[in-house]
């Protein structure tokens, strides 16, 4: 039995709540879209200027500033004036010397300044045997083939690759 | 020799000691050698019980060492606590007695009886050498613990004077009206038969049960006319104390040429350790620490530490660091009687110690100290371990401070003679009395104040 004075059955007032709810979810939703978009573009930007920044989290040693510098700069990158270098590339075979230095940017040097010098392959702190990290071996030309795809090494050519 | 409680003749005695570890036979064998009849009435076994062990040493307990911890370094049987001692060995300081009614001048010929008998030579009690700015070497010594059986033949069964009294308790000290003395003392076992004993003139008791048993003793010595025996300032069971420990919070990678100098051969087997100078201990506000040095291997996963070796090169040497810190004499820090009774009827305790942001932050700016001093002298580095400090937090098994001793009454229990205040006939011995920690471990210390009380209560009477 039905009021005679009930203008809306309780139906027609679910419908037109989730009529309003969808439409509402449409709205918000575009929108969300948008912001997304805008934030993923700007954390994409903040990832590419941030690239070159190591974070070091507080570790317990006590170190000054240019120490933390020098840990962190340790397996940095460097351009050569005459040796071309690849990142994550080794060059097995043809070694002539091998030291243990403090840093890629040491380890390049060496071969920079030295004549019989043709190639070098460095050893990231990154390399998961101890007794390799920071192990830099000065090569003649007869190397064998490189090998790539090897993050934890570094290596360099004096006449191209 | 043993005497089975219904055949003792309390009267014979000129010293009743309640407890039977190293603080009892300290003071005993100190009198008996001024000529002085001993009783040590031990409420354990001869042999250690963990049934009775659970029943005479259960503790409620909150803070930083609960109700588990205590009881681990309470033994119920003859022999007491030095069952469980592991034989570290180290003196308190002059500057460590600075808030005592007595100085190291005066504990010194009693440091060296108690070294003699643990075996351990006179070295170990002023041996030091500078090292670095700001620390001395203060090695620990180590060797075998002294820990009292049944068949420790010189101690139990063979000196003439000396008798021992097992499974008795004293449970109950009797105060005179006037609060000046002891007019009996009651001796229960475990089954809770209880036997009351007169003092006569010229008999003494002593308290020798343990950091928790002499608190335990006076807190459970009231009849609820009055305060407890020892307690008319409220300060029975206050100032506990324990050494924090802290178990590899730190490491250190020091170059080839950089030593620790070495103790003289003589000193015999020993943990290397560094203590702050006295310029340093002031500026850590007057708490005290010692960091062993334990040789380690280089962490190969540790990047930054591979870092500072690859600098240092050949000869580096690594140590894991393992700090014993002192915590301030906290009144609030205190342990009190609660409800229940154990099977002797001394009154259930119950503990609160919390160590306090002083004690953490000394051992942190000891550490920094350390690591500015090590870097200073070359490329050597320090690693503070902070997690193994604020969350590895653990003890020495020393329960301390519970019947501090000083002049004033209102804020100590015992006097410099280890006499209750007030109470001609009743004395504390153990590391009770003690007013402040240092780092040292207690057993030499105690062992030291226990044979001036001897002396003391042998050239008294």
């Amino acid at each position: 039995m039905t009021s005679p004075r009930r203008i809306l059955s309780r139906r027609d007032a679910l419908f037109a709540l989730g009529g309003f709810a969808a439409g509402g979810a449409l709205i918000l939703g575009g929108t969300r879209s948008l912001r997304l978009a805008r934030e993923r573009a700007f954390a994409e930007e903040q990832a590419r200027r941030a690239v070159r920044v190591v974070r070091l989290a507080d570790d317990g040693w006590l170190l000054s500033d240019e120490e933390r510098a020098a840990l962190a700069e340790r397996d940095a990158l460097r351009d050569s004036d005459v040796l071309e270098i690849r990142d994550a590339v080794d060059l097995p075979g043809g070694d002539f010397a091998e030291e243990r230095v403090t840093s890629l940017d040491a380890c390049i040097t060496s071969c920079e300044e030295d004549a019989r010098c043709m190639a070098f392959t460095y050893a990231r702190t990154s390399h998961p045997l101890p007794e390799k990290r920071q192990m830099c071996w000065l090569k003649s030309a007869e190397t064998a083939p490189a090998v790539t795809d090897t993050p934890v090494y570094v290596s360099g050519r004096r006449d191209g690759w | 020799m043993f005497v089975p409680l219904p055949e003792v003749n309390f009267d014979r005695y000129d010293i009743l000691i309640a407890g039977s570890g190293l603080a009892a036979v300290s003071v005993a064998r100190r009198a008996q050698s001024r000529g002085k009849r001993v009783l040590m009435i031990e409420a354990g076994r001869a042999d250690y019980d963990a049934t009775v062990q659970a029943a005479l040493a259960d503790i409620r307990g909150r803070g930083h060492y609960d109700g588990q911890h205590w009881p681990l370094h309470w033994a119920r049987a003859l022999g007491g606590t030095s069952l469980l001692w592991q034989g570290w060995v180290a003196p308190l300081l002059e500057r460590n007695l600075a808030g005592w009614p007595i100085s190291r001048a005066e504990l010194e010929p009693y440091l060296e009886m108690a070294a003699t008998d643990l075996g351990r030579p006179p070295e170990i009690l002023t041996w030091a050498a500078p090292f670095l700015d700001g620390f001395e070497h203060r090695p620990i010594s180590l060797g075998t613990p002294l820990n009292l059986t049944f068949d420790t033949p010189e101690i139990y069964a063979q000196v003439d004077g000396i008798d021992t009294v097992l499974e008795g308790a004293v449970a109950r000290l009797n105060p005179r009206e006037d609060r000046r003395g002891l007019t009996s003392l009651s001796v229960a076992t475990l089954e809770g038969a209880a036997r009351d004993v007169p003092l006569r003139t010229g008999q003494s008791v002593v308290l020798a049960a343990g950091g928790m048993g002499n608190a335990q003793i006076l807190l459970s010595s009231e009849d609820g006319t009055g305060a407890a025996v020892g307690n008319e300032h409220d300060q029975v069971g206050r100032y506990l104390m324990e050494h924090p420990h802290l178990y590899n919070c730190g490491r250190v990678v020091l170059p080839p040429e950089l030593r620790v100098p070495a103790a003289p051969e003589s000193f015999g087997e020993h943990a290397v350790a560094l203590s702050p100078d006295d310029t340093l201990h002031a500026a850590l506000g007057g708490l005290d620490l010692s960091i062993e040095l334990l040789p380690a291997r280089p962490d190969d996963e540790d990047l930054t530490e591979g870092y500072v070796l690859s600098r240092i090169g050949e000869g580096a040497q690594v140590f894991d660091l393992t700090v014993r810190s002192e915590m301030a004499p906290d009144p609030a820090n205190r342990v009190t009687v609660t409800d229940g009774r154990d099977p002797v009827g001394l009154r259930r305790l119950r503990t609160s110690c919390i160590v306090g942001g002083d004690a953490f932050r000394a051992v942190d700016h000891a550490l920094e100290a350390l690591g500015r001093a090590i870097a200073a002298a070359g490329p050597g580095r320090l690693r503070i371990v902070n997690g193994a400090i604020y969350r590895g937090l653990a003890g020495g098994g020393h329960t301390m401070g519970t019947t501090r001793m000083g002049t004033d009454p209102v804020t100590s229990v015992v006097d410099a003679d280890c006499r209750v205040h007030g109470y001609e006939n009743l004395f504390v011995a153990g590391s009770s009395v003690f007013a402040t920690g240092g780092y040292a471990n207690p057993t030499l210390n105690l062992m030291a104040l226990a044979h001036r009380l001897g002396d003391h209560l042998g050239g008294a009477a």
